[in-house]
């Protein structure tokens, strides 16, 4: 055994402790920008919440890259240990400032946070300290609930323990949709430099539809091309959301002050570009009630579910035919419609069958033939909720435990689904689910030929020889499998566990939701929920965002090590 | 229009194949006979048959196959022969309340008999067992027709077509071909030299089973054991254990006899969900094939494992305390009983029941529905994926795992010691996610199609209605108990589920062959 390099610890632990290491020294970073905005709100406690976590991840980030800074280059190999443990890692120490903060505040204060003007009658008080606040800061002292937190985050979930998120004081607020963005930013940067290994669907498309223009090779300057394109987009998403919120004609977005506009603007840009779905408001978008808000958000979901290689390809360019020229993309929207009319007509025919899910009243000022007003309302919150599930967004927009088993089930079609591999959409993605169906076909259509036949396979632009062929259906097939059986495993897993009142198709919806890193919830997830289940989302959330396999990789190195 | 296929030579065998399945028609009219019942239905079932057989053996009187006409007629025969299967239940219901009968009142009626009947036909030979039979009893029905239902499913057990191989020689020269369609499993070895010798053999194995089971049924009713399992219930649920069929001509199912019944026919179960081949191996004093074979040892494994976790959740209470079959809860020899016969008939989709597990609560539910993913093993009379499959696609996700971190490692896969090929493995591969993908969305049609017409399905009922009938199985949960019916369902749902029953039983393969062939000719 060579592999041992002062025959204390092997080397591979030595690679992969350095880098994990640099991840927290970047996280700390980010805490410690944080800092800036707590102060800026004057929230002193969690300044110092936000200093002191980002201390020690500091500290220990520091001493892992220290003390293995001689350790050798990371080979193919580590990429994906390095992968899954910095996930599971930067996910734990971004629950330190939020744990941090919800202890450091007395109950006294955390009601403060609570906006004078919410509603609260219906507010269940938190029991904290001897007392109880309405603040939903008080979940966090739970470390289980703060680590939850973390990791939807930086997974880009958007599944909350924050009951209340307008109760929260800014600075929290601040980072859940901060870690989001950047988590966002991370998931990109993985699938096209780090998971892309041969075999793997996106890296061969990728490569081959732009053989130079292929985001450079190297993680830091894709890093570097990744940042422009996103502080772009989320510029021009803050202003669109601004227009929209500002120019609403309900009574909640006219409540709101130009501060606090531009605050959740910016906060909801940040989430909905990255498809991630948290939100600072108390019932996501379907707070605002205004379908001006919801329309603005369609095409900044839709940004964020293309290809970032793409979006990169089509600036350059600034030629829009590229976008069609892109299969995934190609795909999504014919998906995205699709999804929207089947989704629309099965909710159209459930209206009669369903009380309460949608409003009586149209939001139009004029009428539309045949569709009245929960008609209307149906089209409406149908086409919000598939675009915000099929983008792995999340934002919910309409009472989706309400509706039939149907309509539910056809969600879950959109969240196992996803959008385009290269962004930050969760689920199996379209070009795995397009090389399945195509492997399948080209499988079955081989069986009259001899067995070495010279077959070539069409692959939307690429034509690919036979062992490429068997070789990304292969990974694609394994990948989907274990995907489905992860959300099998888990549903059932959690309607054990979940409480009575919710049907099997609530337990689905809720894993396809967590591992697809979508966020909307038909209700389950919350402070209340088992605990185990609780935990088992953690895990799901961690493998759906790392498509599975470095997870697996990761606990087969931590039992047996990286050596054959 | 050739399709790229002799079209016709397909056809003509299966004119043959139609002409001798009007010769199983006998078996009911004695019966029919026997009970004094009314015989024009079977011998004008019979006649017309037998013509139709004739007419189609003309189309190509010399028939010669190829692999795709070999795959053509193996689709085509069991399409066929569910079709053929509805002509006594159309005709014995006529002018009756039968849901299964020819309703002539309006253009929906005509439509929804034809549509019932299909579906309790193509149930019956693909060893489904779910049933849009409204009430099952023989104040409802004649004993010939129950008979038929019963006898339908013995023929589809072992496959039609390994029965024609067996005893038809104008099939036998094409056998090697016609049985690699039918049961595609990874796994199918030639036991002896000539392939109408192996089905042979196959179908004595099969035979000499039902045989034993109808005579201990019947030796309990002599013996005092078994005060209703006379003759006429001795031979009709021995047609329908071997095949894991599941139907009974009991409204109760197996419930409807003794605990003494119940035990036996559970062993009986297991050994349908077997290899056949095993046995062959076995007969030969070769037990150790049978011991060392990887799957068997799977099934045998999960079928204890289950069973015992059930029984400890039977005993500590998740059935209702009034039960069919004996109260659960705390009384140990019930809960072990109702656990073995439950997971016996789900784990293989046989779907006879002795209790009405739909009334069980969650996590018992959830777990029968895990059994049910599991399926038989290939080469017995099971359905689902197939224990082989499951065992290799675990195989390769771990061999992925390694070459993941090791990319530049070559590593075989092995099944019972020696290398699976690799193009078998994607094969299974593109199977396991077709399969899974046609559940899915059957699933999720069968939701969105209920709601259509106004019938509010739970989602665990939506996916038990898909999974019972690409899987084979039969009962499934909610409305579609084992003591349920699939008859509330609408006419576009049921053949959906025509569909999956025949697809399933096919194992899918030969039926997209054919259509993607088709497509590539074009």
């Amino acid at each position: 055994m060579t592999d041992r390099s002062d025959g204390r610890l092997p080397a591979d632990l030595g690679i992969i402790a350095r880098d994990v290491g640099s991840l927290l020294l970047m996280e700390a970073g980010l805490m410690t920008l944080s800092v800036a905005v707590a102060l800026g709100f004057g929230e002193l406690r969690a300044a110092l919440a936000f200093l002191t976590a980002g201390g020690v991840t500091a500290l220990i980030g520091g001493a892992a890259n220290r003390r293995f800074a001689d350790a050798p280059e990371p080979k193919a190999k580590h990429g994906m240990v390095i992968a899954a443990g910095g996930w599971l890692s930067v996910a734990l120490f971004g629950a330190l400032p939020l744990f941090l903060t919800a202890w450091l505040t007395p109950p006294a204060v955390m009601d403060a946070f609570v906006p004078a003007a919410a509603d609260t009658a219906s507010w269940e008080p938190v029991a904290v300290g001897g007392s109880t606040t309405l603040s939903s800061l008080a979940y966090f002292r739970d470390p289980l609930h703060a680590v939850f937190e973390s990791m939807s985050g930086w997974t880009g979930s958007g599944l909350t323990m924050a009951v209340h998120e307008p109760s929260l004081p800014r600075a929290i607020q601040w980072w859940r949709s901060f870690i989001q963005w950047v988590g966002g930013v991370g998931v990109i940067v993985l699938t096209v430099s780090i998971l892309s290994r041969p075999g793997s669907g996106s890296y061969a498309l990728y490569r081959s539809e732009a053989r130079e223009e292929k985001i450079h090779p190297s993680v830091v300057s894709t890093v570097r091309t990744v940042w422009k394109l996103v502080v772009g987009y989320t510029l021009l998403s803050v202003a669109m959301l601004f227009t929209a919120i500002r120019g609403s004609e309900s009574a909640y977005a006219e409540s709101l002050s130009l501060g606090d506009t531009a605050w959740q603007a910016l906060n909801h840009a940040m989430t909905g570009l990255t498809t991630g779905g948290f939100s600072v408001t108390d019932n996501s978008i379907a707070t605002y009630g205004s379908p001006l808000v919801e329309a603005a958000l369609l095409p900044i979901m839709v940004l964020g579910a293309i290809a970032f290689p793409v979006h990169y390809v089509v600036l350059r360019d600034r030629n829009l035919r590229k976008l069609a020229g892109d299969l995934q993309t190609r795909w999504l929207f014919v998906l995205l419609a699709a999804g929207v009319a089947v989704l629309s007509a099965q909710n159209l025919a459930s209206v009669p069958l369903t009380a309460g899910a949608f409003a009586t009243e149209s939001f139009l000022s004029f009428s539309v033939p045949l569709l009245d007003g929960a008609g209307l309302d149906a089209v409406r919150d149908s086409t919000f909720q598939w675009i915000s599930a099929m983008t792995a967004t999340g934002f919910q927009s309409a009472p989706i435990g309400n509706w039939v088993a149907g309509a539910k089930v056809l969600v879950v079609v959109a969240m196992v689904l996803g959008g385009a591999a290269g962004s930050t959409v969760g689920g199996i993605k379209i070009v795995r689910a397009y090389t399945v169906a195509r492997g399948i076909v080209w499988q079955f259509s081989r069986v009259f030929l001899p067995k070495n036949a010279v077959v070539t396979a069409r692959l939307g632009d690429r034509t690919l020889d036979r062992e490429t062929m068997e070789r990304e259906f292969g990974e694609a097939a394994i990948v989907t499998l274990l995907w489905l059986l992860a959300l099998a495993v888990g549903s059932l897993v959690l309607v054990n566990l979940a409480g009575p009142e919710f049907t099997y198709a609530d337990a689905l919806f809720e894993v396809a939701s967590a591992q697809g890193n979508v966020g909307l919830s038909s209700g389950i997830t919350g402070p209340s929920m088992p605990p185990l289940a609780e935990a088992m989302f953690l895990f799901n959330m961690w493998i759906g965002r790392l498509e599975i396999i470095p997870v697996l990789v990761f606990l087969r190195a931590g039992i047996w090590g990286l050596n054959p | 229009m050739s399709w790229g296929v002799n079209w016709k030579a397909s056809v003509g065998l299966l004119g043959v194949g139609i002409k001798y399945l009007a010769l199983t028609m006998l078996v009911p009219l004695i019966v029919a006979v026997v009970y004094g019942e009314d015989i024009w239905v079977f011998l004008v079932s019979l006649a017309v048959v037998a013509a139709l057989g004739l007419a189609v053996e003309r189309v190509d009187p010399e028939p010669d196959l190829g692999p795709r006409e070999a795959l053509l007629f193996v689709s085509l025969a069991w399409l066929a022969a569910a079709a053929i299967g509805t002509v006594p239940y159309l005709l014995a219901g006529y002018g009756t309340s039968s849901t299964v009968g020819l309703q002539t009142g309006s253009f929906a009626a005509f439509t929804g008999s034809i549509v019932n009947a299909l579906f309790e036909s193509m149930s019956g030979f693909t060893t489904t067992g779910a049933t849009v039979l409204g009430a099952i009893s023989t104040d409802q029905h004649s004993h010939a027709l129950l008979m038929w239902r019963q006898l339908t499913q013995w023929l589809g057990g072992m496959g039609i077509i390994v029965l024609m191989i067996a005893i038809l020689p104008e099939v036998a020269v094409n056998g090697a071909q016609l049985m690699e369609s039918e049961a595609p499993g990874p796994e199918l070895q030639k036991l002896t030299p000539r392939i109408a010798e192996t089905a042979r053999a196959l179908w004595l194995i099969y035979f000499g089973f039902t045989v034993l089971l109808a005579a201990l049924l019947y030796a309990l009713h002599l013996l005092g054991m078994a005060p209703n399992m006379d003759l006429y219930n001795a031979v009709a649920h021995g047609f329908t254990t071997l095949p894991t069929g599941g139907f009974s001509p009991q409204a109760d199912s197996i419930g409807a006899f003794s605990a003494a019944v119940q035990w036996v026919v559970i062993p009986f179960m297991v050994v349908a969900g077997v290899n056949f081949a095993l046995f062959w191996h076995v007969l030969r004093g070769e037990a150790e094939v049978m011991l060392e074979n990887a799957e068997f040892r799977v099934y045998a494994g999960a079928l204890a494992v289950v069973t015992a976790v059930l029984a400890v959740l039977l005993f500590r209470g998740a059935a209702p305390p009034i039960e069919l079959g004996g109260t659960t809860q705390g009384v140990a020899g019930n809960s072990l009983r109702q656990a073995a016969f439950q997971i016996g008939s789900l784990l293989n989709s046989t779907g006879y029941a002795t209790a009405d597990f739909a009334q069980w609560d969650t996590h018992a539910q959830i777990f029968l529905l895990f059994a049910m993913f599991i399926g038989g093993s290939a080469g017995s009379t099971g359905g689902g994926v197939k224990i082989v499959r499951w065992i290799i696609v675990a195989k390769a996700i771990r061999r992925e795992l390694f070459t993941s971190a090791h990319p530049d490692v070559v590593q075989p896969v092995r099944l019972s010691g020696s290398v699976v090929d690799e193009d078998a493995i994607r094969g299974i591969m593109a199977f396991t996610l077709l399969y899974v993908v046609l559940f899915a969305l059957s699933a999720v049609f069968i939701a969105l199609d209920t709601t259509r017409v106004g019938i509010q399905l739970s989602v665990l009922e939506s996916i038990s209605a898909s999974l019972a009938t690409i899987g084979n199985i039969g009962p499934g949960f909610g409305r579609l108990g084992p003591f349920g019916s699939y008859l509330f369902f609408p006419d576009t749902s049921k053949l959906l589920m025509i569909f999956l029953m025949w697809i399933g039983r096919l194992e899918i393969v030969p039926v997209l062959a054919v259509f993607i062939s088709a497509v590539d000719s074009r």
